[in-house]
């Protein structure tokens, strides 16, 4: 490292690094975290890359390298198979489900970006920085930014579009994301092209809750009318939604003042399937060249085929197997514990991934959370299963509902679920319902309950749950007291508090801390059960370029291109 | 019939029932079927104890294929397809022969009715009924499914309903030809009552066409459960189920380089064929030693 870059490397730390930055790169100093977790804090903190390349140099790192994408020149349209279609419109702040997040975010564009190693990288934001506390986080806009419909976007869109984002009275389902941490007064002008989120509660990664993960934070015009975005491109993207027809597909244009460029692709033409196998097929025959989402247990043909290439991305997505602790059967967390250790995982993993998942060890901290602390893995154990069973006056075993829907490999893994507990005497009986009726009914949310949906009310049941770069809206809606989506009725105060203490650390070592109490908190009480956090896996075929698998689900084309 | 028959009418009946029985039991299409479904009926019960392998043991490699220790290979859960299929037929024998008989009942009420009373009720009748012969069987039984929720009790409910209005055109079509008949307006003259003249004088008469339509139905109703289970309304896992077994195989067909792990879907398929077959053989049979 030269003088020059060490002295102003030094001077950085002295006058414009803030204590976050500095614990950060103390931690990165003192060897808490390794190259790939420093380059996701550091780019969560909002660290240029040149002072990420300094803080490297200076602890005789290799420096950063930057890979250009691999980029094919035919140019052509890109025929994209999405599964599932969109379940509703497409207002980007009421995404829920695959299809619509999908249709969307071919268009759309955040303040920044989740990339598939879990990095950040600025988007419609430049850079991004916060106070001491965490509680205030200012972002730069990039400047010359066009909407679709000509306009230039300024600090004005974005704060009408997170306004909307985090009312409660707009439907917009980004609150699972934004409940307790933002609220519509904390988001604030401070200049044309500057904007300032004054947060309810220290939120240390809360970059990341403006960035894809919450992929209903589309940016949009300050003006723009809800129920238009299927009618008229206001987005900011590289491509323009031209045509949509529900349940059939969705054609996109380039856009010509893109603040990115030209994009390598002349279109892309969006077709949807409900249908698996037939989606599966469609790449296979040459009808299609991208899927959005395959799975091994239902595309099993796309795997070790010369033809085709399988995209995968390192997520937190996983299916989650909540006991309702408020009730007979599961009220006695030695009976949670006792189906936790029936479940041979390794096996699981492989008969339903082919090994292309994490282990889930009962805690939402997946392996590629660098916050989480590895615990000992929890294995099969029938022995000390049935013994928990007896404590708990349960040795003669019991009979019980467990409730998912036919989607994915879900009903797979309910019958190797129901054939584990066989062993400990537990008469399992399946009721597999079509994933409207497993959502169906009312979702009030604490402190009126639960509602009525078989999703947050049956005693044990099995739920899909989306990637998300940080664990917060797992540990917030799945399982603090007042959760949302706290399928298991679990109430505990001490988690609670522990899990704000975690959502407001800053520095990786406090993180860690109240991770480590978190997960033996959640091990002991078991209020869900985590068996894998899976890769999440696209397919294409051989000539897609550029194409990296989203680990939210996003299909991002941008810099994609077809050889 | 029964009050104005002498004991020599009795007796011929009698002798015509013996005649039709003997038919039928020389009727090779009849025997044939009987055996096929005397097959399935009897993997249905002794099933369990004769499967060379626990239908749900999951132990065993996944998507094995047919031969060595599994006869018809494993399926994508490590379970041995041969056990699978010879059990699978369990859900199905409950399901289809109970909505079928609910079916029959309902079915043969509504067309005694609007055949012997004729005029207004039957023509009010008959329109709902046309209607509703109108609606294709499968989204009227997954509707239904869905809004009620997809239960054994709810399946056989669902497609017996389904099939009655079905049912009581062929009942009502025979009730037609009896009631001009010496028997019943004798019955009329003496004063009996209408449920009299339909259950008792008529009901006897129209019991041939009846248990026709009641196998022709059977088979039909093997089918419908068979598709409704396949888009997950109806036999819920981990039954061994046939159409559930062809359900959770299905994707795994385009695997071209594993040979589509055809077997997962083969032979459940072939199991199903050969019980709607056999049940048709057996209509078959009944309806032609019938009408001799």
């Amino acid at each position: 490292m030269d003088k020059e870059r060490r002295r102003r490397y030094e001077q950085y730390r002295a006058s414009v690094a803030g204590p976050v930055e500095n614990t950060l790169l103390d931690e990165f100093g003192d060897g808490e975290l390794d190259r790939a977790e420093f380059l996701r804090r550091a780019t969560m903190f909002g660290l240029s890359a040149s002072v990420i390349g300094a803080a490297l140099e200076a602890l005789g790192h290799a420096p950063l390298a930057f890979a250009g994408t691999e980029r094919g020149t035919a140019g052509g349209r890109l025929r994209v198979g999405c599964i599932p279609p969109p379940a509703h419109g497409l207002d980007p702040h009421t995404y829920a489900d695959t299809g619509s997040l999908v249709t969307g975010n071919i268009a759309g564009e955040m303040l920044n970006r989740t990339t598939s190693t879990g990095t950040l990288v600025p988007e419609l934001a430049t850079s991004w920085k916060s106070n001491a506390a965490a509680t205030v986080w200012t972002y730069e806009l990039r400047k010359g930014v066009k909407f679709q419909t000509g306009q230039e976007m300024t600090a004005d869109d974005v704060v009408a579009t997170f306004k909307r984002l985090v009312d409660p009275n707009s439907g917009s389902q980004a609150l699972s994301a934004y409940k307790g941490v933002l609220s519509p007064a904390g988001v604030q002008k401070v200049d044309k092209d500057t904007v300032a989120f004054h947060l309810d509660a220290p939120t240390g990664g809360f970059p990341f809750l403006t960035s894809s993960t919450t992929y209903q934070a589309i940016i949009l015009p300050a003006n723009y009318q809800l129920g238009t975005f299927e009618k008229t491109p206001q987005a900011t993207g590289a491509f323009k939604l031209t045509s949509y027809t529900p349940g059939v597909g969705a054609t996109y244009q380039p856009f010509e003042g893109w603040w990115g460029g030209k994009p390598a692709l002349d279109g892309v033409d969006l077709k949807y399937f409900s249908d698996d196998a037939a989606v599966v097929s469609a790449l296979l025959g040459n009808q299609i060249d991208l899927i959005n989402e395959v799975h091994v247990a239902t595309g099993r043909a796309l795997f070790n085929n010369p033809n085709v290439q399988i995209f995968s991305a390192h997520g937190a997505t996983h299916r989650l197997v909540p006991m309702l602790t408020d009730a007979p059967p599961f009220n006695d967390f030695r009976v949670r514990q006792a189906v936790a250790l029936s479940l041979d995982r390794v096996a699981i993993r492989k008969r339903l991934f082919n090994d292309l998942a994490d282990l889930g060890n009962d805690t939402p901290f997946a392996p590629v959370f660098p916050s989480g602390v590895k615990l000992p893995q929890r294995h099969k154990d029938i022995r000390k299963a049935r013994q928990l069973m007896a404590a708990a006056g349960k040795s003669r075993g019991f009979s019980v509902d467990l409730t998912t829907y036919k989607a994915f490999e879900l009903p797979l893994l309910a019958q190797i679920i129901q054939r584990s507990v066989k062993e400990i005497g537990i008469r399992m009986n399946l009721k597999i319902l079509t994933s409207t009726a497993y959502y169906a009914g009312s979702q009030l949310g604490p402190p009126k309950g639960w509602g009525t949906t078989p999703w947050l009310n049956t005693p044990i049941n099995i739920t899909d749950w989306g990637g998300r770069a940080i664990p917060n809206v797992y540990l917030t809606a799945s399982l603090k007291s007042k959760g949302v989506w706290n399928a298991s009725h679990y109430s505990n105060k001490r988690f609670d508090s522990l899990a704000n203490s975690y959502i407001g650390s800053v520095s990786l070592k406090d993180q860690r801390k109240f991770a480590r109490q978190i997960e033996l908190l959640l091990q002991h009480d078991t209020p869900a059960i985590y068996p894998y956090f899976y890769f999440q896996l696209g397919g294409g075929a051989k000539r897609v370029r550029g194409y990296h698998a989203d680990p939210q689900g996003l299909v991002y084309l941008s810099h994609t291109s077809l050889a | 019939m029964s009050t104005i028959a002498s004991p020599a009418a009795g007796s011929e009946a009698r002798i015509a029932r013996r005649e039709t029985l003997r038919q039928l039991l020389r009727s090779p299409t009849f025997l044939t079927g009987a055996a096929i479904v005397g097959f399935w009926v009897f993997c249905a019960v002794f099933g369990f104890a004769i499967a060379p392998h626990d239908p749900q043991d999951q132990s065993f490699t996944p998507l094995l294929r047919p031969g060595g220790a599994h006869l018809l290979g494993t399926d994508n859960l490590g379970r041995d397809v041969f056990s699978r299929v010879l059990v699978g037929a369990g859900d199905i024998l409950k399901v289809a022969p109970l909505a079928t008989l609910l079916g029959i009942a309902g079915g043969t009420v509504i067309g005694l009715v609007t055949g012997y009373f004729r005029g207004l009720v039957d023509n009010v009748i008959s329109r709902i009924v046309d209607a509703w012969l109108a609606l294709p069987v499968i989204v009227i039984a997954v509707t239904a499914l869905v809004a009620l929720g997809a239960s054994t009790i709810t399946l056989i409910v669902v497609i017996g309903v389904v099939f009655m209005p079905i049912v009581s055109r062929t009942v009502r079509a025979a009730v037609l030809g009896e009631r001009q008949l010496e028997y019943v307006q004798a019955a009329r003259l003496r004063g009996e009552r209408a449920p009299y003249a339909m259950f008792v004088e008529i009901l006897p008469n129209v019991m041939g066409p009846i248990i026709v339509e009641a196998t022709v139905r059977l088979g039909y109703a093997i089918f419908t459960v068979a598709g409704l289970t396949f888009l997950g309304f109806g036999v819920q896992p981990p039954s061994p189920d046939w159409a559930l077994q062809i359900s959770d195989g299905y994707s795994l067909l385009n695997d071209t380089a594993h040979q589509g792990n055809y077997w997962i879907v083969l032979f459940p398929g072939m199991a199903v064929a050969s019980l709607v077959i056999g049940v048709n053989l057996i209509a078959d049979g009944i309806s032609r030693a019938l009408e001799r």
